[in-house]
């Protein structure tokens, strides 16, 4: 059983750790017009629909927590958002069947744009600027385009890692 | 089951954790200057992995643009070797030129205002994931003397300045970042201004200054450099230039685009000059 929980967890964490790599460094290389997609929405989103509430709470204060760290003005405000992103998706976990498509690429456009909404309110309107709609067309609907299309393709890389991951702890319970 | 029920607490737990990172942002809002033991222990794993991915992404673009540029850059080849040329010329002449201001100077009793500033070669190993911001870390930190508020350069022009160092990197917000403001000065005119990041204008990459007075003569092409008056940035460092000007109808003022001499979309290297400058006051 030991075996099974470290392959679970430290997968788990592993995916985590690349994805904020891959995405402070070479996602960069794949930009469009200057936006990237959001990769820690989409394996926050994942772990929470694939693993449940637990899971994505802690893959959304993790990933939050290192990115306030490395880039963030304040520490807590992503991590604060991304876990209760994870959390809130969780609660769908169980209720879905996971080989569709619809609910995980419905639930990672509404989690980015929620994400972009709040950065927009309140980092830049405090600030006074108010020219909402450049921001919307320019960053929030590119990068929300962009997401769902590359959250489209990882989405079924990830539901294939888990469901594995996922067999062989029924074997193992099973044997038990 | 055990799992089962532990998740009555799941909400519990989970919103004293939110509580906790609610308290760490009101704790971290107005400064975070001191880089936590926190923070510095998972630098130590987390930069060098960073540095290894930037690398071989940075190597493997860098692989792809050379075969497919070969030809440009048999031309572009030739034409640098002219301009080398030229520039060698010129600058003989500017030695000299150099010499005599030099000597002039100690005649007036002028200071260096534009001297040589030490500086540190670095390389940018991470950029914020987002898309709103425009930070990014490089791969020398308190370790190799970077301190908060030194100004880091690329090439000829001004990319920003270094807003949180650890010990094995430090963080640059750079100057096309919303956040940030420049004082900076019309060369040709001598008139100040101030240069701001607009994230608006990022993916054209380009800078506004904002407010210029109506009877200023603007024209394109005219080079901005930072002004005097700054606190973090030393004067005469070379921004960028005017390429489009604006008239602004609601407040009587113009509106100058500048096209940055740093450029922005591909930095991967960069210079910190170390040694950090105290405005005149």
């Amino acid at each position: 059983m030991n075996r099974v929980k470290l392959m679970r967890y430290g997968s788990g964490s592993l995916l985590l750790f690349f994805t904020f790599i891959l995405q402070s460094t070479i996602l960069r290389s794949i930009e469009i017009r200057g936006i990237v997609p959001n990769l820690m929405i989409i394996v926050i989103i994942s772990f929470g629909l694939l693993r449940g509430k637990i899971d994505g709470a802690i893959a959304g204060a993790v990933l939050g927590l290192l990115q306030d760290i490395y880039f963030g003005d304040v520490i807590g405000f992503f991590a604060l958002i991304y876990m209760y992103i994870g959390f809130a998706t969780g609660h769908l976990h169980m209720n879905f069947y996971k080989d569709s498509m619809l609910i995980p690429i419905g639930v990672m456009a509404a989690a980015d744009v929620l994400v972009n909404l709040l950065v927009f309110f309140f980092t830049f309107l405090f600030r006074g600027q108010l020219h909402f709609h450049l921001y919307l067309g320019q960053i929030i609907i590119p990068e929300l385009i962009y997401t769902v299309f590359v959250g489209f393709l990882l989405y079924q890389g990830l539901y294939m890692i888990n469901s594995s991951i996922e067999e062989v702890e029924w074997s193992k319970e099973y044997e038990e | 089951m055990a799992r089962r029920k532990s998740k009555i607490n799941a909400t519990n737990m989970v919103a004293i954790i939110a509580i906790v990172f609610f308290f760490l942002i009101i704790v971290t809002w107005e400064t975070r200057d001191e880089v936590s033991p926190v923070e510095k222990s998972i630098a130590y794993v987390i930069i060098p992995v960073q540095k290894g991915v930037t690398y071989f992404g940075d190597w493997l673009v860098e692989r792809v643009d050379f075969v497919s540029n070969i030809k440009e850059l048999e031309q572009l080849n030739q034409e640098l070797l002219e301009q080398v040329d030229e520039l060698t010329y010129e600058n003989q002449i500017l030695d000299q030129s150099k010499l005599e201001l030099q000597r002039l100077r100690q005649l007036y009793e002028l200071d260096d205002r534009y001297a040589d500033y030490p500086k540190t070669g670095a390389r940018v190993i991470a950029k914020d994931p987002g898309n709103w911001y425009s930070v990014f870390t490089i791969d020398k930190g308190s370790a190799d003397g970077i301190e908060v508020d030194m100004v880091v350069l690329a090439g000829a022009g001004l990319v920003g300045k270094i807003i949180d160092v650890g010990p094995n990197y430090a963080k640059v917000r750079s100057i096309i970042d919303d956040n940030s403001s420049v004082s900076g000065i019309i060369v040709r005119t001598n008139d100040l201004c101030t240069v701001k990041g607009d994230l608006t204008l990022f993916n054209e990459g380009y800078l506004a200054v904002d407010y210029i007075a109506d009877d200023i003569n603007l024209v394109i092409n005219d080079e901005i450099t930072t002004s005097h008056l700054g606190t973090v940035y030393p004067p005469g460092i070379m921004i960028g230039k005017v390429i489009r000007i604006e008239d602004d109808p609601n407040t009587l003022t113009q509106i100058a685009y500048i096209n940055p001499y740093a450029d922005f979309k591909n930095l991967q290297e960069v210079l910190v000059i170390s040694q950090q400058w105290l405005g005149d006051e």
